[in-house]
């Protein structure tokens, strides 16, 4: 599966490792060795995920968090999930 | 016959090597201990899992062949490590124990699980500071003018990172910095021919017994001087991401956490590392600024 859509339930790639550095989530493949940081929403997105997720529930938490529109909020959110599916640092569930 | 033993990074080292800069071990010291041997390294390490031009790993072993100098082998034992070294043709000894102490020893770190840095560290005022930077960026004169200020020597090149409880302190080194001759002479410290290191280098252990502390305190910040050049001293500090970064580059050897396959373990030790020391990364202009980055690094400190 390449394309998320709303239904798509999504969880942490087994291959990624986490850590924190001054409050940011930090993140190592473990594929390739490369390191990513997230900023403020995308850490808490990733929390989200200490269990798989539908992205709709993800969409539905950030927006009682988060004072944004839902057009923006899903637009962001699946550019942001997309680049994790991506860099295989999150897998959808078959 | 009484054996005596050297101490290097919290090791006890038995070397039939003259191994002249190390301390002597005190009485009843124990720790892990390294034993370091004349004797026939093999050509080709059996079961490698990795075998280069000049490094062969297996389990608990790595082989090293510098050319012109000597073969090495090191193995991880049951009371800590073994090296054996095979000299080449018309190689000395100099050379052999340069190698000995610095990349060998590296290569001994990465495998007993040490964040092993390439930077000096001091203490300052009850603290510990490490001082980063590639070759020509100025550490060692650095170095040598926080020594003047008042500062005691921990480690000068390879500092050993250990984890104690949520601290992080230094495992010490000797009691020498090294530099060359010519900021050996700004240094103000004597030093003579018979200090050189290698006898084609016009490179010089410097001894500072006076000032060596054999201790570390709590690690609370890394300075790293930049090759990059301003107009004028200037601090900035680095956050988040740019700290696992930077910890990276100044990783010693760091082609040793890739071939141990440590990448996972480097993560998550200098993660935690990160979080509790402050990074700030030192530029300056062309020419010699050692004196007032010290000065500035002491202020800094104070506060």
């Amino acid at each position: 599966m390449d394309m998320l859509t709303k239904e798509t339930t999504i969880k942490k790639s087994p291959n990624a490792i986490e850590s924190e550095i001054d409050g940011d989530v930090v993140l190592m493949n473990l594929d390739n060795n490369e390191y990513y940081s997230m900023d403020n929403i995308g850490s808490t997105i990733w929390k989200m995920l200490e269990e798989p997720k539908s992205i709709e529930e993800i969409l539905e938490q950030l927006l009682e968090k988060y004072d944004v529109s839902a057009e923006t909020c899903e637009k962001d959110t699946m550019k942001f999930l997309n680049q994790l599916l991506d860099k295989k640092i999150i897998v959808a569930d078959e | 016959m009484k054996l005596s033993y050297k101490t290097l990074y919290g090791y006890k080292i038995d070397s039939d090597l003259e191994l002249p800069y190390l301390r002597d071990c005190a009485d009843g010291f124990s720790s892990k201990l390294i034993t370091i041997r004349k004797e026939n390294v093999p050509h080709t390490l059996e079961n490698a899992s990795f075998s280069g031009k000049r490094f062969q790993i297996a389990p608990g072993q790595i082989q090293t062949n510098i050319q012109g100098v000597a073969d090495f082998l090191i193995k991880q034992n049951q009371t800590g490590f073994h090296i054996s070294y095979t000299p080449d043709l018309n190689s000395n000894n100099y050379d052999i124990a340069a190698f000995l102490l610095g990349l060998i020893m590296a290569q001994v770190l990465h495998m007993d699980r040490y964040l092993t840095l390439h930077a000096g560290s001091l203490n300052i005022g009850g603290q510990t500071i490490l001082i980063a930077g590639n070759s020509g960026a100025g550490k060692s004169s650095l170095l040598a003018e926080l020594l003047k200020r008042g500062a005691t020597l921990i480690t000068d090149d390879v500092s050993p990172v250990r984890q104690t409880d949520q601290s992080f302190t230094i495992e010490p080194g000797h009691a020498n910095i090294r530099l060359w001759a010519d900021a050996a002479r700004k240094s103000g410290f004597p030093f003579s021919d018979k200090n050189r290191i290698r006898p084609a280098d016009d490179k010089y252990w410097i001894p500072v017994p006076e000032k060596f502390s054999g201790t570390s305190q709590e690690i609370t910040n890394l300075f790293i001087l930049k090759n990059k050049r301003s107009s004028d001293v200037c601090f900035q500090n680095v956050n988040g991401i740019k700290k696992m970064e930077e910890l990276k580059a100044i990783n010693f050897r760091k082609v040793f956490i890739r071939l141990l396959n440590r990448e996972k373990e480097f993560f998550e030790q200098s993660t935690k590392f990160a979080n509790t020391i402050n990074i700030h990364n030192i530029t300056r202009p062309e020419g010699y600024y050692a004196n007032q980055i010290a000065e500035r690094i002491i202020n800094y400190l104070k506060q």
